[in-house]
């Protein structure tokens, strides 16, 4: 039994592992990697927004199906002026025979970068690597990161379960309604749906939000409306 | 995105270096090649660290070995 002050080999291994956990709403950590398109600088994203996302491992099932997800999405992303950029800790060959051989046995071409961190820099700096799940891979992990480079949401799901496109799409969505109206999106919110407004934070802005026209409210602090 | 094969242009550097034909922000750039920014600016600095153009204020133009490499392969 450890002592104290004396770690055991899960929470040493872990310690080992986890050394960045990024903050939401504070700048995403710069990196430079090798990738499948070259060696790239998050800063080569500035102006857009982008979907950066770990998987465990190239030539693995769960990983082709979420390859393929992400692919089906792309334009749309582009559309909505955000990229995507994939990651796992693999080299760039094994990306390319990957990417490759999703093309010749699935018929679908992966036109985003995919970041090889054989050194685990960029996971480790991103917090991609759950040692209870596994030391050497990375989890299903998403960030989000705006045009200015702020880091703005994170997914984390584990190696068994395939993440879901349409969530990832929401999320930007809403994330970028929030940013143009300076509104909130409420729970299961779709374009199209009613914003909420943020809480008044005096007295007197409560009294004018209750009487403010155009609004749905139940009460002063919880108001929507159409955009 | 390579732009530099050994040492010939690939089709994409020497399109990026004609862009270069005067001085150009990597916006503009983008515009004329019609790829998506972070790829022109990964090609930018390709060609930067093969010294065949170089940036002030945001706006990168061809190097004397740019140049000379465009006319290269128009010889």
């Amino acid at each position: 039994m450890p002592g104290d002050g004396e770690m055991t080999e899960q929470q040493g291994n872990a310690a080992q592992v986890s050394i960045g956990m990024p903050r939401l709403g504070t700048p995403a950590p710069q990196f430079e990697a090798a990738t499948t398109h070259g060696t790239i600088r998050l800063e080569d994203f500035k102006g857009s927004w982008l979907v950066l996302f770990s998987h465990p491992a190239d030539f693995t099932p769960v990983c082709t199906t979420e390859f393929i997800a992400f692919a089906a999405i792309q334009d749309q992303l582009r559309e909505m002026n955000c990229e995507l950029m994939g990651l796992s800790i693999d080299s760039t060959y094994s990306h390319i025979a990957w990417v490759r051989n999703i093309q010749e046995k699935m018929g679908v071409a992966i036109d985003f970068p995919v970041i090889a961190d054989l050194n685990k820099e960029v996971a480790l700096l991103y917090g991609m690597i759950m040692p209870g799940e596994s030391k050497t891979e990375t989890s299903r992990c998403v960030f989000v990161i705006d045009p200015d480079q702020v880091l703005r949401a994170m997914i984390y799901y584990p190696l068994t379960t395939g993440r879901n496109m349409d969530e990832i799409l929401r999320l930007i969505q809403a994330l970028q309604t929030t940013d143009e109206h300076s509104v909130a999106t409420p729970a299961n919110w779709r374009p199209g749906d009613k914003v909420i407004l943020p809480p008044p934070a005096t007295q007197d802005a409560a009294e004018e939000r209750v009487n403010m026209p155009g609004l749905e409210c139940k009460d002063w602090y919880f108001c929507k409306k159409d955009l | 995105m390579p732009c530099i094969d050994g040492d010939a242009l690939t089709p994409t550097g020497r399109q990026l270096l004609e862009a270069l034909a005067e001085p150009r922000t990597d916006e503009e750039v983008k515009d004329i090649i019609g790829q998506r920014l972070f790829r022109v600016r990964i090609s930018l600095r390709e060609l930067m660290y093969a010294g065949l153009a170089t940036v002030e204020r945001g706006r990168y133009s061809l190097t004397d070995a740019g140049r000379a490499k465009l006319e290269e392969g128009r010889g």
